[in-house]
């Protein structure tokens, strides 16, 4: 019986953690006043890098290659929608075919092959867990104390709640959505590469499977906080887990019930509770002096 | 067609020659020749009996496209078309598997309809949210896409699963519902005349209806529409369904003419609605830009599947192209500055 809860709270941590990272991500860029639903496409890429630097520089190596390339996947989606004010949307599902594109062709076409092992074994590990689970701890505990107890974090909600105030009290708005977007493309490729280099070993094509978009989930759930994200991540992540502890107790529950949950509860909750959860008022909303 | 003038035309022409381009530059990087690979593309996409699967994914393309569009005229984003598809599909599979004992001039109006009605409940559920909550249709969209995912997924590996095989798929609807297909090649079935019908039908809704006015009224200036005493939350609300209701027939040729039954993984992951939006986008939001971009993808699409294995460029180089040809779009119609987003 303790085995199989301690086998639940860990296989619950470990779906969690790419939501985490992922939601963080999102949370940062809506705070700043871009939509990204390009969190999907983000995380492919930093599964599919980390890998492959993982191969040539070791974990450490593979793990901040992968966050630069969501950097960078996040300063395409910055120069789009702050610089040349694109529509936020178009520009997330550009980037989303992009990191599909992306991670599929270049495998195939390089390596001849869709699916790349990681030679990076023998990960450190406290409790079962890989370094990341507890990255994306901390960062959950620093990111609540970036965006609401530093001057960072209120220039960020800022230019994400009236832009304009913020642009009259001489705040760059582009500067801090270029940086509140660039955060949620490093944060993305984290949750990609803990999923490939840390828990399965692998990238396989297309295998973030719709978690950006849980995570895009999590983020409106948790009411654009890091807490609340935290909090939704964690239920998303032991809901599914509860579907395997289910099975060894022979209960055989379809697998797609509790695939439902997030969505169904993220419009559950956008469709009722709107007065107390909001998105940030510019959110979405391109800037023009 | 006034509604297409040259200046319109600029960013998605400029957008295709920059995918083109740097398409090319990665494939010369990857040690090919890019010019041979683009010719053998587009001649792969109508040699032989190629031509028929790149009518065949235009006909999904034009219609997702044109359900993308329409709800962009209202100032709505349809990021749902997957969804709406799947429910479409599913519901029209569903009704074709268990009443076979119609005779199938009686049911085939009923499969024709039911596709519609569950696509168009799909746009609903986001549209009346957007209307009465002010909920973001993108979100709702996106959501709703993965329940229908999910629930087609759950009722072809359970209840409606065909009994022998592992793959989570249906059984196959009887042969007197199968759409008729010229030489027996696939793609070349009476689908892409409803799609081509749906593109005229949208038009004439569009731009010579009444409905089609305060459509476009509302996507234009909702505040103002309000105040010339257009119904605004109705006008989205149809705007949402209508485009549900166009989306549900995109999976119609797959079942219907292809491989005559659903099967749960073949849009799972898969970009359906993604494409849509590109269809959309690059077609300007005009039905016949929407069926010339619907046909350039098509070609993209089945001219790469046909010439993958014999140039060692993979399929999903599509993805690759289709993904900067939007993102350049963006761009340059900001650019150029064109007034449709």
């Amino acid at each position: 019986m303790i085995d199989v809860m301690v086998a639940f709270v860990g296989s619950g941590i470990r779906r969690s953690t790419p939501l985490i990272f992922a939601s963080l991500g999102g949370t940062y860029s809506e705070r700043s006043g871009v939509v990204n639903i390009g969190l999907e496409g983000m995380m492919l890429v930093g599964a599919f890098v980390a890998i492959v630097a993982g191969n040539a520089f070791g974990l450490i190596g593979g793990i901040v290659i992968a966050a630069l390339a969501g950097a960078l996947m996040g300063l395409l989606h910055a120069v789009a929608t702050v610089t040349f004010r694109a529509n936020q949307i178009v520009s997330g599902v550009a980037i989303n075919l992009l990191g599909m594109g992306l991670t599929a062709f270049i495998p195939e076409a390089v390596f001849g092959q869709s699916n790349v092992d990681s030679l990076c074994t023998n990960i450190p590990r406290i409790w079962s867990f890989t370094p990341l689970v507890f990255v994306a701890i901390a960062f959950v505990i620093l990111s609540h104390l970036i965006l609401f107890k530093t001057v960072f974090g209120l220039r960020l909600r800022s230019v994400g709640e009236n832009p304009k105030s913020a642009d009259t009290l001489g705040i760059s708005v582009e500067r801090m959505r270029y940086t509140g977007v660039m955060i949620s493309g490093v944060l993305a490729a984290l949750g990609g590469a803990y999923l490939s280099i840390e828990n399965s070993g692998c990238f396989t094509k297309n295998m973030v499977a719709g978690r950006g978009f849980i995570a895009l989930a999590a983020m409106i759930f948790g009411g654009w906080t890091p807490f609340g994200a935290l909090g939704a991540c964690l239920l998303f992540g032991f809901a599914e887990s509860m579907q395997t502890i289910l099975q060894t107790f022979g209960i055989d529950l379809p697998p797609q019930i509790i695939q439902l949950l997030p969505y169904i509860l993220t419009i559950v909750v956008l469709a009722v509770a709107v007065k107390r959860i909001r998105p940030p008022e510019a959110d979405g909303k391109p800037y023009e002096r | 067609m006034k509604e297409i003038n040259k200046k319109s035309l600029l960013s998605p022409i400029i957008s295709i020659i920059v995918a083109f381009s740097i398409g090319g530059i990665f494939i010369f990087l990857l040690g090919k020749n890019p010019f041979q690979v683009y010719a053998s593309m587009f001649s792969g996409a109508f040699a032989g009996e190629g031509w028929g699967f790149t009518l065949f994914s235009m006909t999904s393309l034009i219609i997702t496209g044109l359900s993308v569009a329409l709800a962009f005229h209202c100032g709505l984003f349809n990021i749902g078309a997957n969804g709406q598809l799947m429910v479409g599909g599913m519901l029209a599979a569903y009704i074709a598997l268990s009443f076979s004992g119609l005779p199938p001039f009686l049911l085939f109006p009923i499969i024709i309809l039911s596709a519609l009605g569950a696509g168009a409940f799909w746009g609903f559920i986001p549209g009346i949210l957007k209307a009465k909550r002010a909920s973001s249709e993108v979100v709702i969209t996106i959501m709703m896409n993965y329940i229908a995912i999910c629930t087609v997924s759950y009722l072809l590996t359970y209840p409606l699963k065909a009994s022998p095989g592992y793959i989570a798929q249906s059984e196959i609807i009887s042969r007197s519902l199968w759409l008729p297909r010229y030489n027996g090649i696939i793609g070349a079935d009476p689908t892409i005349l409803l799609a081509l019908l749906l593109a005229v039908a949208v038009y004439i809704l569009l731009w010579r209806t009444k409905t089609g006015y305060n459509i476009r009224a509302v996507g234009f200036n909702p505040k103002a529409s309000n105040y010339a005493g257009i119904n605004v939350s109705k006008t989205i609300i149809l705007a949402m369904t209508l485009g549900g209701a166009i989306a549900g027939f995109a999976y119609f040729n797959y079942i219907f003419a292809y491989q005559h039954r659903i099967v749960s993984d073949v849009i799972v992951g898969a970009t359906a609605g993604f494409d849509g939006i590109t269809v959309a986008l690059l077609g300007k939001n005009h039905p016949l830009g929407v069926i010339l971009a619907a046909l350039l993808l098509a070609v993209l699409y089945s001219g790469g599947l046909a010439v993958q294995f014999e140039l060692g460029i993979p399929n999903s180089f599509y993805l690759f192209l289709e993904g900067i040809m939007i993102f350049s779009f963006v761009i340059f119609d900001k650019v150029v500055g064109g007034k449709n987003e």
